[in-house]
C-alpha cells in the first residue's frame, strides 16, 4: 500500500521505520495529541505570561531570552518526548527476515549517506559564513561532518534492524 | 482470549509470517494472540482469511471449560 506524503512525514519526525499498521498508527496519534495538548498549554501560558508582564521587562534581551526559552521547552521538550514514546513503543525498530536482511543494511547505508549530505549542506553554510565559501578547512570540514553523519546514522539505523526467523 | 495462536501454530506459520501476510507488525499480531489489542473489523477478516477459517470460530468467546 502506498503511504501519504503525511506518513512520510510522520514517520520521518518520529523515527518511525517499522510497519505503521492500525495499532501503530493509534499509539502514534495518542503521542501526537499528548504533544499537540502540550504545545498549546504551553504557548497559551507562555504568552499570556508575556502579556501581563509590565512593559519596563519588555527588553530586547528579554524576548531573545524568552524566545530562546520557548525553542528550548516547546522544540527540545517536545522532540525529546516523542522520541522517548518512540523508542519506548519499539517503533524505531525495523523486524526483517533473514533474507531480507542485507537489502535493509542497504537502505540504511543509503539513508546514511543521506543524513550525512544534508546535515554535511547545513555545516559548510554555516562555516561558510564564518571562513569563506572556497576556503580548504570550510570544504575538509564540512567533508569530515559528511563523513560523521554518514557513519554515526548508519550505525545508528542499522542497530534498529532486527532479524526475525 | 481468542484462537489466532492456536490456528496461526496449526497452520504453521510464524507471528512474523502472519503479520507480513495480513500486513501489521510481528508486534501487534503478539498483541492480538495476548488479548491486549481488539483489532479492527478488516484487520480481523484479513486474519481469518489468512488462517483458513471465520470471524466466529477465530474471535468468539473461547469456552475455557470445554
Amino acid at each position: 500500500m502506498k503511504e501519504s506524503i503525511l506518513i512520510k512525514i510522520m514517520r520521518y519526525f518520529f523515527s518511525i521505520r517499522g510497519v505503521l499498521d492500525e495499532h501503530n498508527l493509534r499509539e502514534v496519534n495518542k503521542v501526537a495529541t499528548n504533544a499537540f495538548m502540550f504545545l498549546w498549554i504551553y504557548t497559551a501560558v507562555a504568552n499570556g505570561a508575556l502579556l501581563i508582564v509590565s512593559d519596563k521587562f519588555l527588553t530586547h534581551s528579554t524576548l531573545i531570552w524568552f524566545l530562546f526559552v520557548n525553542l528550548i521547552i516547546a522544540l527540545g521538550g517536545v522532540s525529546l518526548y516523542v522520541t522517548r514514546k518512540i523508542s519506548k513503543l519499539k517503533l524505531n525498530y525495523r523486524e526483517v527476515s533473514v533474507e531480507e536482511y542485507p537489502k535493509a543494511v542497504h537502505q540504511a547505508i543509503i539513508h546514511g549517506a543521506w543524513f550525512g549530505i544534508i546535515y554535511g549542506i547545513f555545516c559548510y553554510f554555516m562555516m561558510a559564513r564564518i571562513q569563506g565559501l572556497f576556503s580548504l578547512f570550510t570544504i575538509l570540514f564540512t567533508l569530515f561532518i559528511v563523513v560523521m553523519g554518514w557513519t554515526s546514522d548508519t550505525q545508528k539505523e542499522i542497530g534498529h534492524i532486527v532479524k526475525v526467523e | 482470549m481468542n484462537r489466532v495462536r492456536e490456528y496461526r501454530k496449526n497452520r504453521g506459520l510464524s507471528q512474523f509470517a502472519l503479520a507480513e501476510k495480513v500486513g501489521v507488525a510481528r508486534q501487534t499480531v503478539n498483541l492480538i494472540e495476548n488479548g491486549k489489542y481488539n483489532p479492527s473489523l478488516k484487520l480481523c477478516i484479513s486474519l481469518a482469511e489468512e488462517l483458513g477459517t471465520d470471524l466466529n470460530t477465530l474471535f468468539w468467546k473461547v469456552d475455557e471449560t470445554k
